[in-house]
């Protein structure tokens, strides 16, 4: 699954197991993204797990979302456990190397 | 005294360009890697030798004119080019495949290119390349404009990476070395932005131009800067950060 559509299908499943739409979802998901300091379109599916479980719970307490918690599982539970590997040109891969620490 | 100061602020400019930049050069030996061969070229050519040459025949004030017109020549040279290998490693690292950082590239090249070759055809013999003040003027106007907006975009792209490690290692993502490199890089790519605005001002503003210790104050000062920062972000420390590429649920946050 590439990371770039890893965004969309969460947002699309946070929609089915939440009261939230289309819209909503893909807010509070792109929010906690923005909070955590991750784009949409790069971040991998190990990243998007610690982001579900530290980050995603209060943004939907803060929308009246019940049970964070179970529907953060649901979310986690969904996500692939294959292909986390961090690509050798992303921008902090390339500045972990310049500094010699690659 | 200031002349001694807008000296050491060169040097310090030039030896950390050189070093830092061959010791990225090396690295790329190892790694294959692209862009450790785009800025370690970059720091290398425009920081140290272009930079160094621009400045020699103003300090070996015995050099024939038709000698210093060749070293500034080759400076000039020297430097578009480092110039144009930094503004490829910004959009190849930061933004590849983006349409509007495609389009910003071409733009900021194309103009740089105008500028340098223009600064080359009109630079008259026994004028600086740093201070012309017949038609290369315009072309060196040029010039600054283009390397304004490439560096001030490197600078806007690494601090804005800084920013986004911080957060992640707020919960227990990302890397603060790496964070801190981007910072540092931050750092130094805005204080070349700066070199570049008190050259244009010098051009630009007749009360500066009048007066040019405080613009070589400055720029000392920014050389300063930009050989610390420069050292502070690619200088490899004794400890080495883990690669936080894969984490485990339920990892600690990072100090």
């Amino acid at each position: 699954m590439p990371d770039s559509t890893l965004f969309d299908e969460t947002a699309e499943r946070l929609e089915r197991v939440t009261s939230l739409d289309r819209l909503e979802a893909r807010g509070t998901l792109r929010i906690a993204l923005k909070q955590a300091g991750f784009d949409p379109k790069h971040i991998r599916a190990n990243e998007l797990v610690v982001l579900l479980e530290r980050v995603l719970p209060q943004e939907l307490t803060a929308r009246g979302i019940g049970d964070a918690d179970s529907v953060v599982q649901r979310l986690v539970a969904s996500l692939p456990t294959t292909g986390n590997g961090e690509s050798n040109e992303s921008p902090e891969s390339v500045f972990r190397r310049l500094g010699g620490d690659g | 005294m200031l002349n001694l100061v807008g000296l050491f602020g060169l040097v310090a400019f030039v030896v950390a360009s050189l070093v830092v930049g061959c010791r990225i050069l090396l690295l790329a030996l190892r790694t294959r890697g692209l862009p450790e061969t785009l800025i370690g070229a970059s720091l290398v050519l425009a920081g140290g030798f272009g930079t160094g040459g621009s400045v020699l025949p103003l300090l070996w004030t015995t050099l024939e004119p038709s000698a210093a017109h060749v070293i500034f020549q080759i400076a000039s040279v020297a430097n578009h080019v480092g110039y144009t290998l930094l503004f490829i490693f910004v959009w190849r690292v930061f933004r590849t495949g983006t349409h509007w950082a495609t389009a910003l590239f071409v733009a900021t090249t194309v103009a740089l290119a105008a500028g340098g070759i223009g600064l080359g055809l009109t630079l008259e013999l026994g004028e600086s390349i740093s201070r012309p003040e017949g038609p290369a003027r315009s072309w060196l106007l040029v010039s600054l404009a283009a390397r304004f907006t490439g560096y001030a975009w490197a600078s806007i792209e690494s601090f804005r990476y800084a920013s986004m490690l911080r957060r992640r290692a707020r919960i227990g993502l990302g890397d603060p070395a790496t964070a801190r490199r981007f910072f540092y890089w931050g750092v130094c790519t805005t204080a070349v932005v700066l070199i570049w605005v008190n050259l244009a001002a010098e051009q630009l503003v007749p009360s500066i131009s009048e007066n040019p210790a405080l613009t070589h104050v400055i720029s000392a000062l920014l050389g300063f800067i930009v050989a610390g920062s420069l050292s502070a972000a690619f200088f490899p420390r004794g400890s080495t950060t883990p690669n936080p590429a894969t984490t485990t649920v339920g990892s600690e946050p990072c100090a």
